[in-house]
């Protein structure tokens, strides 16, 4: 007994608190790891349901299949990830989720495009890092609404105000020009996407081709 | 037991952590658009202060002096990243809502102004209550900000939070500065003036600037400011 | 030329309109706790701005490198305990061999392990995935922000220590408003992205 005490009394004033420290470092990281064990599917889950919930919000279909691409945008070669959806056997769509710098962050978009290279419809999926009452009512439903059915043929612009929707054309939100326009540019990096995979699949499988 | 009463209640009015002790401001302003964040903000808050406070007084006889501050910061840390991992889980809206100011809890002072004061001097039961009340109090002041923001700012009581929220916005022109920056330092301001009449009413200390008697780096502060002013007076 | 505008573009967005203070709510502590004279408010802010840059240059590559997705669970614990290391680390080296230096900003330094604004700016680099050279100017930025701010409030509460203010408005709600004031016109800025 009085070595241990001994033992302890003879450290010096370094090591005890060292030790203390390594100690709960050690205590801390092992607690964080069983959580993250425990949380890590859930959390899993709970994204790819979200995502599977604003597919069938865009664009209706009975399944969806995850494919890549790289595709060739101006400036360099990116791998994209999107999603077929289907009826049984029958492609209906093309679902692009595209992420692009925003005001404060970064904003994150999905885009369906019909099968004749049309917008169905535009989800604004995450503008928590912009400005709340500005940039953020980006997010409001009856904003990203206005790019239903526009062309993908042509580049959308953003306009201040008073757009033309047969321009391709599209309003920004008042006092928001830049959280509009990094909308703006994900959904026509999605179209660009969408011309390098999709439309050429479907071109050569309807021969529809009008090159 | 009225002791324990008396600790519990301390924290939620007579020294109401945002209002009466001025700790926390940085969340306090940044994630009070609206009455959701507020009460998301202050419930997970609660959860690290009751549980940080209650971790460091058992260990405060062992935790060596010299490392105190780094060791209640580890702890405090653990506990701020369990949390955000059960609202990753559980509460994804809240979590893309509060966004960075969900880990940065672990460096809202008032938990560690209440592990340096409270926890590293009391036993587990009153730290429990100090850190609960506290927690609670803090949640209050949250929740109410939000809505007073979310009201004037987007006419809008509970969006987000209640399927069916109230809506004002009809009768009431939002004005957005409300939910922007300045309107989060003049509501705030306003709040804090109000705080300040009562207590004047009631006879108690009005507070004069950020919570300086509670915080940890107070010392270094203090010495900070003063050292300035001597050198003022010798030039 | 391409990289220059757009270490051009962090700089302004650190500095104008993201300000760290006003407009992310980011160390509000010192903010408002050691603004009282201009001559603190720049010791202090240069004190933070070498933290932030250094912090961001350790905490970075450990995350790209060390924690990669499997294991930034533990990025909150980590990271803080790096900026808690380096604070320590800076006051020893200064003390040392540049003691002119740690005159100035010793009794700072302290202060910044528990600024959420450092600890702010190195989770913000690695959560908007930019590279290590951005990373760095952002966090130069964010500190020249977090001055800029420092010291037009100290100059305004400077003045504000002789004006006639409201009996219910003295003390800490005027300060408040002062910043809000102070934030509104950083508001003012948000035009310039175009």
């Amino acid at each position: 007994m009085n070595k241990i005490k001994k033992f302890f009394s003879d450290l010096n004033p370094i090591t005890i608190p060292t030790i203390v420290m390594v100690v709960i470092c050690i205590v801390v990281t092992g607690a964080l790891a069983g959580t993250n064990l425990l949380t890590k599917a859930k959390i899993k889950q709970i994204e790819a349901e979200q995502q599977k919930e604003s597919m069938k919000e865009v664009l209706k279909a009975e399944d969806y299949e995850e494919k890549a691409v790289s595709v060739k945008f101006e400036k360099e070669t990116e791998k994209c990830t999107y999603y077929v959806a289907k009826n049984g056997e029958t492609e209906v769509g093309y679902i692009y989720i595209v992420t692009e710098k925003g005001y404060g962050g970064d904003v994150k978009v999905m885009t369906a495009v019909n099968q004749d290279g049309s917008i169905k419809a535009v989800k604004v999926l995450d503008v928590s890092n912009e400005t709340p009452g500005l940039g953020q009512n980006t997010g409001n439903e009856e904003w990203y609404s206005q790019f239903s059915g526009l062309d993908g043929g042509k580049e959308i612009t953003v306009q201040k105000s008073g757009a033309d929707k047969n321009n391709n054309e599209i309003n920004a939100v008042t006092g928001a020009t830049i959280s509009s326009s990094a909308v703006t540019r994900a959904v026509n990096k999605a179209l660009t996407i969408d011309k390098t995979v999709g439309r050429s699949i479907t071109q050569e499988s309807e021969g529809t081709g009008n090159e | 037991m009225n002791k324990n009463l008396k600790i519990f209640t301390n924290g939620i009015i007579t020294e109401n952590p945002t209002l009466r002790l001025v700790l926390g401001t940085c969340p306090t302003l940044a994630v009070t658009t609206s009455a959701k964040n507020g009460i998301g903000m202050g419930l997970a808050a609660t959860v690290v202060l009751v549980c940080s406070n209650a971790v460091i007084s058992l260990l405060r006889k062992v935790i060596p002096d010299k490392v105190r501050i780094p060791a209640f910061i580890t702890i405090i840390a653990g506990f701020v990243s369990v949390v955000q991992m059960f609202v990753k889980a559980f509460a994804p809206s809240i979590d893309k809502s509060l966004g960075i100011f969900l880990p940065l809890i672990v460096v809202n002072c008032i938990i560690l102004a209440r592990a340096e004061m409270f926890a590293s001097k009391n036993s587990l039961v009153p730290s429990v209550l100090d850190g609960l009340g506290m927690g609670i109090g803090f949640t209050c002041t949250l929740t109410l900000m939000g809505i007073i923001r979310e009201l004037l700012g987007a006419g809008t009581i509970g969006a987000g939070f209640f399927d069916k929220c109230i809506d004002m916005a009809n009768h009431l022109t939002p004005m957005v500065i409300f939910l922007l920056p300045p309107g989060g330092f003049f509501v705030f301001g306003m709040l804090v003036a109000l705080s300040n009449a009562i207590a004047k009413k009631n006879g108690k200390k009005t507070v004069d600037r950020i919570g300086c008697e509670n915080c940890p780096s107070r010392a270094v502060c203090d010495r900070a400011n003063c050292e300035n002013e001597e050198v003022a007076v010798n030039e | 030329m391409n990289k220059v505008t757009a270490i051009t573009s962090i700089l302004l967005a650190g500095i104008l309109t993201n300000n760290m203070v006003l407009s992310k709510f980011l160390g509000i502590c010192p903010f408002l706790g050691v603004s009282k004279k201009v001559k603190t408010a720049l010791s202090m802010s240069v004190a933070v701005t070498l933290v932030m840059v250094i912090a961001t240059a350790v905490t970075w590559p450990i995350d790209t490198y060390v924690l990669k997705e499997d294991y930034n669970y533990l990025q909150t614990v980590v990271f803080i305990l790096v900026i808690a290391a380096i604070v320590q680390l800076i006051e020893i080296v200064l003390k040392k061999y540049i003691p002119p230096i740690y005159k100035a900003l010793g009794i700072y330094l302290p202060l910044i392990t528990t600024n959420c604004a450092v600890l702010g700016i190195t989770l913000i680099n690695v959560r908007d995935g930019l590279d290590f050279v951005s990373s760095l100017f952002n966090a130069l930025a964010a500190g020249l922000g977090f001055m800029l701010a420092m010291i037009l409030f100290a100059g305004v509460r400077e003045k504000l220590e002789t004006a006639d203010i409201p009996e219910f408005l003295k003390g800490l709600p005027i300060t408040l408003i002062a910043a809000a004031l102070v934030s509104l016109s950083f508001l003012g800025f948000a035009g310039i992205g175009g």
